[in-house]
């Protein structure tokens, strides 16, 4: 009769560091894969188990949780507001913050006005265009603020953003007032009578303003 | 009829006053730092008509009611003689403003003008103002005190333009207000001379003379805290005095001797040890009077004790505006319900331990808000 076949296979290794000899653990998996399957990667993937629960094992099972839980975006993130003011890039130069400088972009704005004027002198038609207007190079006055300090500034809109008014004013100032806290009174050449601005309703981007519906606020208290 | 009697409810609405023993000669009398009143009168018991007009024939003098522009005020020749001057102090007070709808304004004897606003106003005007108070808060009135005898404010400099551009576009239109001028030294009123475009009338303050006969006058004898058994006696005591004091003024029926009313309509009584079927004479004055003019009715008044033209208590009461902005020194003052801002000294005759009379009274009514800083 011949000799039954060995079921079990000896992992004992016969090297010095028997942790170091693949060749054994290699023939297990090789023959618990499928046959294409590469025995080296399958090994690569294998997550080990630790039996003794040392410090040292269980901060590197901790530290390879984390590995997996951060977020992989690191490339296509954005910017947030504190890194994009550090670029520097809508701010106006020092050089440039003359009033002589903007009153160019002021005779363009009114050119700009007289058009939007011609196309419908109803005065309510023409308030509402005004509303979806753009005001850079405007010339705009603060007659209330929260603020004391901004009541009564005077000058030519250089950038409009979602909360500011940037105005140069005839000293070669260029200042912040905030739309929320002021209202503003504009004049223009081709249309008699002064248009007053409240700022807490023009909490937009001079975009958007443009072009979408805003619900005006319950109040025009400041 | 009292709130109690129909509004049983409701907290009693507690109107401040304060309630002193004073020393004519060294103590701070609530004459010199309440520089805005309308009103003083005088009551003498037990003195002829005669008598009282020959020693008090005081000229008050004189006041003006004007519409004035607030820009005007800084008009550099008119701060140089009035506003800015060491000898003469101006004392204006608007008219017609309440003070919890409008915008009240006036300069006081320091030369601060103080500017009680409306939040509206304020966010147009454009000079911060002070921090607000609860009450303030309450209101939404914000302060601004602005020092017109301040060196720095001197046409050219940025602080006068900005106060300049702030006046003339806040303040479009004249306001209407009460003017009067006193010298520092002499404590006489002055004329003033106005600057162009201010439309101004002088009136003369005024004064009345009344004799009042056939009431009971107390004789207050015992108003003394060291005659008093408890400091919570001698308070009721003198409050009581004060009580008769505003009847007189009132010229009350129920002062009359003959007076026998229903227990349903009134229990009062006068103050004991008193004496019936009295005369007494009352002397008003009415106008726009400054605390300097005050204080030499007061030393007239002192003179007549010492003469011994009257040989009883004497009383004096000052009425200030309901709508100022602030009482004795820096004590806010808002109005609500009660705006009283007046005070009362009444004068106790002289003891024999006294060389001569410096002992009186002081009550000093603040209204039902005010604010201590």
């Amino acid at each position: 009769m011949e000799k039954p076949e060995n079921l079990y296979q000896s992992l004992h290794s016969t090297q010095k560091d028997p942790i170091k000899d693949e060749a054994a653990v290699k023939s297990v998996v090789r023959d618990l894969v499928y046959e294409t399957t590469s025995e080296e990667k399958v090994i690569q993937n294998l997550k080990p188990v630790r039996i003794d629960p040392s410090p040292e094992s269980l901060g590197e099972a901790k530290s390879l949780k984390k590995k997996k839980m951060r977020k992989p975006h690191e490339k296509s993130r954005r910017l947030n507001a504190r890194e994009r003011r550090a670029f520097k890039v809508y701010d106006i130069p020092a050089e440039a913050h003359k009033y002589d400088i903007f009153v160019q972009l002021n005779k363009l704005w009114q050119g700009y006005m007289a058009e939007v004027y011609s196309q419908g002198a109803n005065p309510s038609q023409f308030a509402q265009k005004l509303l979806k207007a753009d005001f850079h190079g405007a010339i705009f006055k603060v007659i209330k603020s929260k603020n004391p300090s901004y009541v009564g500034i005077e000058g030519i809109v250089v950038q409009e953003t979602l909360s500011v008014f940037k105005i140069i004013s005839k000293n070669n100032k260029l200042q912040q007032i905030p739309k929320i806290s002021s209202v503003f009174t504009m004049e223009m050449e081709c249309c008699p009578g002064v248009f007053t601005l409240y700022g807490p309703q023009l909490q937009f981007r001079a975009a958007d303003r443009a072009v979408k519906k805003f619900k005006p606020k319950p109040s025009i208290d400041l | 009829m009292s709130r109690k009697t129909y509004l049983p409810e409701l907290p009693d609405l507690d109107s401040a006053a304060d309630l002193a023993y004073v020393d004519l000669d060294t103590n701070t009398l609530p004459i010199d730092n309440h520089p805005f009143n309308h009103q003083v009168a005088i009551f003498l018991p037990a003195c002829s008509l005669e008598r009282a007009q020959a020693h008090l024939n005081q000229d008050l003098g004189w006041f003006y009611q004007i519409d004035i522009k607030l820009s005007t005020l800084l008009d550099p020749t008119f701060m140089k003689t009035y506003v800015q001057s060491g000898h003469k102090s101006l004392v204006l007070h608007s008219v017609d403003t309440h003070l919890d709808s409008d915008d009240v304004i006036v300069l006081d004897l320091n030369g601060t003008l103080v500017m009680n606003l409306t939040k509206s106003t304020h966010e147009m005007f454009g000079i911060q103002a002070r921090k607000q108070t609860r009450a303030d808060m309450k209101r939404q009135r914000y302060v601004v005190r602005i020092d017109l005898g301040d060196p720095k404010l001197v046409p050219g400099t940025k602080m006068y333009e900005r106060l300049l551009w702030c006046l003339e576009s806040t303040f479009t239109n004249p306001i209407k207000m009460l003017a009067a001028s006193v010298d520092k030294v002499t404590g006489s009123a002055l004329d003033i001379e106005w600057p162009a475009g201010v439309s101004y009338r002088r009136l003369e303050n005024s004064a009345h003379i009344e004799d009042i006969s056939g009431i009971t006058i107390p004789s207050f004898d015992n108003l003394r805290p060291a005659a008093c058994t408890s400091e919570k006696m001698w308070e009721q005591k003198s409050i009581d005095a004060v009580e008769w004091l505003g009847l007189v003024h009132l010229k009350a029926k129920r002062l009359s001797s003959n007076d026998k009313p229903d227990p349903f309509v009134s229990t009062y009584r006068a103050p004991v040890p008193n004496a019936a079927h009295q005369h007494g004479v009352l002397v008003t004055w009415k106008g726009f009077i400054l605390p300097a003019l005050i204080s030499s009715i007061l030393s007239a008044l002192r003179k007549l004790m010492s003469v011994k033209v009257t040989e009883n208590w004497t009383s004096l009461t000052v009425w200030g505006f309901h709508d100022s902005p602030f009482g004795w020194d820096n004590m806010q003052h808002y109005y609500f319900v009660g705006g009283e801002n007046d005070y009362t000294l009444l004068l106790l005759p002289k003891t024999d331990e006294e060389s001569s009379q410096k002992m009186a009274i002081s009550y000093k009514m603040y209204g039902s808000h005010h604010v201590i800083q």
